[in-house]
């Protein structure tokens, strides 16, 4: 019986004595370090599998903030927050470097602008400039403000003299990447200006790329670079240095970053 | 008794309850109060989340403001509306910066919301937020602060603009106008994805926050009940403790009442009583100290009556002390009257000074202090005269109260006569003893030389009981009386009667009636016949009631005293007698015979001819005893024919064949003989004999019909052509004509002309082949056969004809059978082919035939492969059984109505196997269906077996990636990815159909029959339609076959893909 009354007064005691009302919900013993990754649009898919892949062979988590490179440089610089950046125009993480953001930047390969069509290229568009200044054609760029495929898209446009054609012929300024890929998938345009990589995404179904036939269009670097506004720096060092690696640059190489 | 440790016991008990008590209203107490802080800190928790859903609903609307006021700034036509649209723009961007801020860092948000129409009337509203987000950040606060940002460089991007334009149309300067109005709406294509990215991600923050706001709701909500599980769980336990506790005390209490009313009863009782106990105490007392008197009284009487008795005795009686050996009591017998009291024993005794001692005159005393016991010795006591007198002593010891010999009796009697007559008595048996030792000696030697003699006429007994027991004749002696005296073991296996049983009765009673009459004359004349040896031969009835004949020999020995009777030595010859019967009907089959029988010797020479050889030949048979048969010879007989007849009948075979012979008159005739040897116990070859037939006759009207139907089959052969050309003419102008406009009515008519026309070339082409079967050219080739593409080439006849009416065709192949053999695909697969035609003509819409291919059996060399189709059509009676192989012939003539056909199929299919050694087995029940099948040995092409892990499936990759419409490298994957699912699927409905579980195995084989069919896998997808329709009928044996046929193909096709992709 003595056993009996011990053995429920010890209960009783680490029952009342070991919780405390105040203990917030859903907390979860989570030793996880998290980092945060800006990447452009056009380079989520990469990212994303990279990150899965670092996830589970690190004790790190990756949230991963995707848009248009120059929303994603003016996120750093308004925010001063994040750990590595992953930009399409590597152009932004020079000029991050210069500013001091970033500490460390890897290039990681790099790609191009091209025409996105309807797949089966309905229309026959070719890989001709004037095809943007066609009033007949429903045409769609990225924007320069606030992304790198619009931004780079801007310039070639200008070097070429047709900018404000362009312009003036577009039906609408998209954002980012996915946006441009989208309405030409959703039939809302019939000729977007967006990176060549993107083929190899999934946003991509329903749209055939064309080379664009313009020596103002270049090949533009892919950068990565190490934030120096990063809390866990082991963390964000170590998945920068793994996505510089061979085994991450085959990843880029995978969804279209040319070597 | 009162027992104090109870009360001690309820007292703990009464403290513990009391305890207890507490503890479980303390922890009541403290869960309620626990339950009250946790749901009061849970509220705050809510209205954190709600107040973060609230923000987030402002910053929505704020950026819904800002659009507006964007547009508006746009379309501002006047400076002062610019700075007022300018300036809202920027009191919006300022409060969702200050917003976002709260959410990010937490703190006190102070928001103003109109009530009225009027810009005066806002209420204030505060809105509280603490983070509990671990994270150092927000993404969507991060996302959202960027867009804030972008947002003030748009709005900046337009002013310049704005203002130009607004200045140009003051001016008029309309080249500046166009120029502004172009940048501004360049820049009004972007806002709109702007904003509506903006938007978004708000909307996800709010719908976040709302989904925070419901996890809250549920959590508290299971928190609650928790709390109440709990509270019940406690009070239920608490409540049943003090409950049963409470149970036990009131027990214990009604306890303590029971116990102390008891104890005061007998406290009352022990006081009220004692008076009474004393007096009866005292009275029992007196009455104990009359019974001592009296009984003190008795025992001075019984020592009284004891002292004379002793006194009486005839003998020395003594009570001596065991420490001082004085005699504390003697009789009179012992003091013989002196007084020897006080004495010691052996002063008195044996006028000694010292105790007796030694081994022959022991003393009793010492003996009897030592073991304890009593004894009995013989004392010798010395005589005054002289002599000695014996004395047997006995003594018996006295034990105090601790168990000490303190006393012995002593009773000593005179035994002197006893032992002079004890010592005449022991010489007396000596001598006698010495006697009988001489006798015995005599007796031992006599006993030995009768058992040597016996053991001598044992062994000559078990000889001869032997000899007897062992012979195979009966022998019996009779009485004078014909009585059975004796008869031999043999009786009892060769009769059934045990000796012993037939031993007393007649003979005659074992003798049928018909011989027990010349039985009697036979023994009368035995007894009368002196001592001669008489034989003769009766039958016997055998204990079963068979009869058996016998042979005996009888001697009459009535003179000889040791036998004295009639000794009968009786042997059964009925064997012998049976086969003398045999041996006669054989010579009376030879006489009578209808064919010539000749034997023969070894060298040739004819020992034996019957009648019918004299009867063909002519000659008689004293002619042709002693000679030779070649004497029969035609003169132009090939002489290699006799050769191979000696050499076949010398090695002990039979030969077979016919003979070109002459008669006595010289005629030709031929003769078909079989001549086989005869061969002796020992094996050796001791005769021939020729069973012979004159053929003449037969032969010639044999090939008279042979000519004639070669005749025939050439007849149809030669103008089959001349028929199956104007048929097939019919037949192709009749569609030429059916593409030429007719109307109904023609195309009717013309349609009526093309089924008649293809029904007569197809009873033609049954004729064709009957008679293509039946001609002499008909040959079996010997090509390589693979029965899965015989199975295949037959089945693509078939199958068509059986979909088309609605009749399920499954097929299935034995994996067992090699792949390549040898053999005549093109007959046996035209065998199967009528056969399969039958099925599917006589087979009624709905219903299922079966084509299966079986191995049957194996031999190093040859593969036997059984050929079924089973079909659920109309059936066959038993009785048109037998004439379903005819020519023309259908089991009614109402089926030929109504099905169709000459009748040939089964017919042409029977020919064809009969030149294949093989015939067809029908198993039929009429409306139920037919089962026919054969089976063809296929001799084996190579040695190895047949590989079963690459199944031949046909495809092309090219053209499976094109139907599919799939990049190659996606075939791959995709392909082999089906492999394996497939392959694991169907594994798995194999265990599902050894487990049982047919319906989920079918489930299994639809879904890969599905995926196999979308990948247009022919095939495979016929493969598991076959497999469907087994699993379907239960047979789980053939669908584990195929199952694992197809698991081969499915391996196969992922090999081919990886090595092809």
């Amino acid at each position: 019986m003595r056993f009996i009354f011990f053995i429920f007064l010890a209960a009783f005691c680490s029952f009342f004595f070991g919780c405390s009302p105040e203990t917030p919900p859903f907390t979860q013993k989570n030793e996880k370090k998290y980092i945060l990754v800006y990447s452009s649009a056009a380079l989520a898919s990469a990212v994303g599998e990279l990150a899965a892949s670092y996830e589970n062979n690190s004790g790190c988590g990756i949230d991963i903030l995707t848009g248009g490179s120059a929303h994603q440089v003016r996120a750093v610089q308004v925010n001063k927050k994040g750990d590595v950046i992953f930009a399409s125009v590597g152009d932004v993480v020079d000029i991050l470097k210069e500013q001091g953001v970033v500490s460390e930047e890897y290039s990681l390969g790099w790609d191009r602008l091209a025409y996105f069509v309807g797949y089966g290229n309905p229309l026959k568009i070719d890989g001709n400039l004037q095809w943007l200044t066609d009033p007949g054609i429903r045409s769609i760029i990225g924007s320069a403000l606030t992304s790198g495929a619009g931004e780079e898209t801007h310039i070639a446009l200008e070097k070429a003299g047709v900018l404000k054609d362009v312009f003036e012929n577009a039906t609408g300024l998209a954002s980012d990447s996915k946006q441009l890929l989208k309405a030409v998938a959703d039939n809302n345009a019939d000729i977007a200006v967006d990176w060549m990589s993107l083929k190899y995404s999934p946003d991509s179904k329903g749209t055939q790329t064309i080379p664009i036939d313009s020596p103002f269009f270049r090949r533009v670097t892919v950068k990565a670079g190490l934030l120096r506004y990063s809390h866990e720096k082991e963390c964000a060092a170590g998945f920068l240095r793994f996505a510089a690696s061979e085994v991450g640059r085959q990843v880029f190489y995978k969804y279209g970053i040319e070597k | 008794m009162i027992n104090l440790y109870k009360p001690k016991r309820y007292f703990l008990f009464f403290i513990f309850f009391l305890i207890f008590g507490l503890i479980g209203f303390s922890a009541i107490f403290a869960m309620h109060s626990y339950e009250r802080r946790r749901m009061i800190y849970l509220k705050s928790c809510m209205d954190n989340v709600k107040n973060k859903a609230d923000i987030y609903r402002f910053i929505r609307i704020r950026i819904s403001e800002v659009s507006n006021y964007l547009h508006l700034y746009i379309e501002s036509e006047k400076f002062s509306e610019m700075d007022k649209y300018e300036s809202r723009i920027f009191e919006d961007i300022e409060s969702i910066d200050n917003e976002l801020g709260v959410l990010e860092n937490g703190g006190l948000l102070v928001e103003k919301l109109p009530v009225s129409s009027s810009e005066l009337d806002k209420y204030t509203f505060d809105y509280s937020y603490k983070k509990t987000d671990s994270k150092p950040y927000d993404m969507r606060i991060i996302d959202m602060r960027a867009k804030l940002e972008e947002l003030k460089l748009i709005v900046h991007s337009y002013r310049s603009h704005l203002i130009n334009r607004m200045s140009a149309e003051k001016t008029s300067d309309f080249e500046l106008i166009l120029s502004s109005d172009q940048e501004i709406r360049v820049r009004t294509k972007e806002i709109d994805n702007f904003f509506t990215s903006f938007q978004m991600i708000s909307n996800d923050a709010y719908i976040s926050a709302l989904s925070d706001i419901k996890l809250m709701n549920d959590y508290i909500a299971s928190e609650s009940r928790r709390f109440s599980v709990i509270n019940l769980w406690i009070c239920s336990f608490f409540g049943l403790v003090l409950s049963a506790c409470g149970f036990w005390l009131a027990y214990v209490i009604w306890n303590v009442l029971k116990e102390s009313s008891l104890a005061k009863r007998d406290y009352d009782d022990l006081f009220m009583n004692f008076d009474t106990k004393l007096k009866s105490r005292t009275t029992e007392l007196f009455s104990r100290l009359d019974d001592i008197i009296v009984s003190e009284s008795n025992f001075k009487e019984k020592y009284e009556y004891i002292s004379k008795i002793l006194d009486s005795m005839e003998c020395s009686f003594y009570v001596v002390d065991a420490k001082t050996y004085e005699i504390v009591y003697a009789n009179r017998y012992a003091s013989d009257g002196g007084n020897i009291l006080n004495l010691s024993c052996h002063s008195v005794t044996h006028q000694m000074l010292l105790p007796c001692s030694g081994k022959e005159h022991p003393c009793p005393l010492q003996l009897v202090r030592e073991t304890g016991k009593h004894v009995t010795l013989e004392h010798i006591h010395s005589q005054p005269d002289g002599t000695d007198k014996y004395f047997e002593i006995r003594a018996y010891p006295v034990f105090n109260e601790t168990g000490d010999v303190v006393q012995m009796i002593e009773m000593s009697v005179d035994i002197s006569e006893w032992k002079k007559t004890e010592q005449f008595l022991i010489s007396q048996q000596r001598s006698l003893e010495e006697k009988i030792a001489d006798y015995s000696r005599i007796a031992s030697e006599q006993s030995r030389m009768r058992e040597s003699a016996e053991s001598l006429l044992e062994d000559n007994e078990k000889r001869f009981k032997q000899l007897i027991e062992n012979i195979t004749d009966i022998i019996i002696v009779l009485d004078e009386n014909g009585r059975i005296k004796y008869a031999s073991p043999s009786m009892d296996f060769v009769i059934g009667f045990s000796s012993e049983h037939i031993r007393g009765k007649f003979l005659e009673d074992i003798i049928p009636d018909a011989d027990r009459q010349a039985f009697s004359f036979w023994i009368q004349e035995i007894k009368s016949g002196g001592t001669d040896q008489k034989s003769g031969e009766f039958r016997l009835v055998k204990r079963g009631g068979e009869i058996i004949t016998t042979e005996a020999v009888a001697v009459n020995m009535c003179e000889n005293p040791s036998i004295g009777g009639i000794v009968l030595n009786i042997r059964d010859i009925t064997a012998r007698k049976n086969a003398e019967q045999e041996m006669n009907k054989l010579a009376l089959v030879m006489e009578q015979s209808p064919v010539s029988i000749l034997i023969t010797d070894t060298e040739g020479v004819i020992e034996y001819a019957n009648p019918m050889f004299e009867k063909v030949t002519g000659y008689s048979v004293s002619e042709v005893l002693g000679k030779k048969p070649s004497i029969l010879k035609w003169d132009d007989s090939s002489p290699e024919l006799f050769t191979e007849l000696w050499q076949t009948i010398t090695s002990g075979r039979i030969w077979r064949g016919t003979f070109t012979n002459k008669k006595k008159n010289g005629e030709k005739y031929i003769e078909s003989a079989v001549i086989a040897p005869i061969c002796g116990n020992s094996g050796e070859i001791i005769n021939y004999v020729a069973i012979k037939e004159d053929v003449t006759e037969l032969l010639q009207a044999r090939k008279r019909a042979e000519e004639a139907n070669i005749a025939k089959s050439r007849f149809i052969a030669n103008i089959s052509h001349e028929i199956r050309t104007p048929l097939n003419s019919i037949i192709g102008f009749s569609d030429v004509l059916k593409i030429t406009g007719l109307n109904e009515k023609q195309k009717g008519y013309l349609a009526t002309v093309r089924s008649n026309a293809e029904t007569l070339l197809d009873i033609f082409n049954g004729v064709m082949d009957l008679a293509d079967v039946n001609t002499e050219e008909f040959s079996i080739d010997s090509q390589i056969v693979n029965v899965d593409v015989l199975a295949d080439t037959v089945n693509k006849v078939h199958r068509k004809s059986a979909e088309n009416k609605d009749i399920s065709f499954l097929c299935y192949v034995d994996a067992d059978i090699p792949k390549k053999l040898r053999g005549d695909s093109f007959r046996v697969g035209q065998a199967a082919s009528n056969l399969l035609s039958n099925a599917v003509k006589f087979t009624e819409q709905g219903g299922q035939i079966e084509f299966n291919i079986r191995k049957k059996a194996e031999t190093d060399n040859t593969v036997s492969v059984e050929f079924e189709v089973k079909d659920t059509g109309i059936g066959i009676s038993q009785e048109k059984l037998d004439i379903i192989f005819d020519s023309f012939v259908q089991g009614d003539s109402t089926v030929t109505r109504r099905f169709g056909g000459a009748g040939l199929g089964l017919s042409i299919a029977k020919n064809i196997l009969k030149k294949f050694g093989s015939d067809i087995n029908v198993v039929t029940e009429e409306g139920e269906g037919s089962t026919f099948s054969f089976v063809v040995e296929f001799e084996k092409s190579e040695k190895e077996e047949r590989p079963t892990a690459s199944p031949e499936v046909c495809f092309s990759f090219d053209e499976l990636s094109a139907q599919i419409g799939l990049a190659p490298n996606v075939v791959v994957s995709l392909l082999t990815g089906f492999c394996e699912e497939s392959s694991a699927d169907l594994r798995k409905a194999a265990e599902e159909l050894s487990a049982g579980n047919i319906r989920t195995a079918r489930d299994l084989i639809h879904s890969v029959r599905s995926a196999a069919g979308n990948l247009r896998i022919e095939i495979l997808t016929e493969k598991l339609k076959n497999a469907d329709e087994f699993a379907k009928k239960n047979n789980a044996l053939y669908v584990k076959e195929l199952i694992k046929e197809i698991i081969d193909m499915l391996t196969f096709i992922k090999n081919e893909t990886l090595k092809r992709g």
